[in-house]
């Protein structure tokens, strides 16, 4: 008589424990990826946006260095903060602090400069931080941008 | 002999459970593939975009002389600031410092591609290629007053069709002419 034995409970809670933490780890990958996906176009976009408000600034420093340093020179001696929320970006009133430019570019972004000029009467050297920011979950990520403009 | 098979009850479970998993597993890797498509249309047409962006500014800023019509000869087309905007032109032309005819436009044919042409070779040289798409192409120039060199300001999209989505980044380039302005 040929002896038919099945599987022991110990084996199949094996097998079932392998199966499921491979599944586990299997989501956990994916999950992870897809988190990483979504904060790399999200990266994107800020760092399209920043590029976008340099080529602005590169334009109205072409256009009047001596209107793009009045600019500058708001707050003179120290930096001035413009928010620039818009698609098409436009000089706005200077702002005290960063928490009065609200996420609303996309409806997920705030990008503001950091505009300092080095010396005043006249401005030769102006420096321009561009920083875009969104929240992921409850952190706020950024993406910076520097440059500096001579007369 | 005492052959035990499974029971209709432990086969029921075991399909409703592999009925569960492949389409969970199925659609979690079709969600990943289709994020990593997404990815990579917005990292190419960020990367087209911006070199065309690059390309516009840098042969405006260092060969145009002037903004001319059609034939490459006419001048003085770009209108001062204060008259009315200038009417929006989807080609741009203009004369280079070594009197070459150049002009910027978008290709009519779909997909439309980011074409600049040279009128002493007759060649026509593709920016972008047909995976992107170059839409809402549109040039004006102005001067700031009578004697100044004319800013030309482009701008347009780029987008790409990934699965049932499109995505669009714009663009937006304002230079001035520097190869030599003279009126």
């Amino acid at each position: 008589m040929q002896l038919k034995r099945s599987f022991s409970l110990i084996e199949v809670i094996i097998f079932t424990s392998i199966l499921s933490i491979i599944f586990v780890a299997a989501a956990s990958v994916m999950t992870y990826t897809m988190k990483q996906n979504s904060i790399q176009i999200d990266k994107l976009y800020a760092s399209h946006y920043n590029d976008e408000l340099s080529e602005w600034i590169k334009g109205e420093r072409e256009t009047s260095w001596s209107d793009f340093a009045g600019y500058a020179l708001t707050d003179f001696p120290n930096e001035s903060t413009y928010c620039f929320n818009e698609e098409n970006p436009k000089w706005n009133s200077t702002i005290n602090s960063i928490n009065e430019c609200p996420f609303s570019l996309n409806d997920q972004f705030r990008r503001y400069a950091v505009i300092k000029a080095a010396n005043s009467n006249p401005t030769t050297r102006i420096e321009v931080a561009i920083i875009t920011e969104w929240m992921e979950g409850s952190s706020v990520r950024s993406s910076n941008f520097q440059s500096v403009y001579s007369l | 002999m005492n052959k035990k098979s499974f029971t209709l009850i432990e086969m029921i479970v075991v399909i409703g459970v592999i009925a569960l998993l492949v389409p969970t597993i199925f659609a979690m890797t079709f969600a990943l593939v289709r994020q990593q498509l997404l990815l990579y249309g917005y990292s190419e047409i960020k990367r087209q975009g911006t070199l065309v962006q690059q390309a516009v500014r840098n042969t405006i800023s260092s060969r145009a002389m002037n903004v001319t019509d059609s034939t490459y000869t006419a001048t003085n087309i770009c209108p001062p600031l204060t008259s009315p905007t200038p009417t929006p032109a989807q080609r741009m032309y203009f004369q280079d410092v070594n009197s070459d005819g150049i002009s910027f436009f978008q290709e009519l044919v779909e997909p439309h591609r980011f074409a600049s042409f040279s009128a002493s070779t007759g060649q026509t040289y593709y920016l972008t290629n047909s995976q992107i798409t170059i839409s809402d192409l549109s040039f004006t120039c102005y001067r700031t007053d009578e004697s100044s060199s004319p800013f030309v300001f482009a701008s347009y999209n780029t987008s790409k069709t990934i699965l049932d989505k499109t995505i669009t980044l714009p663009f937006k380039v304002r230079v001035q002419l520097g190869g030599g302005y003279s009126y």
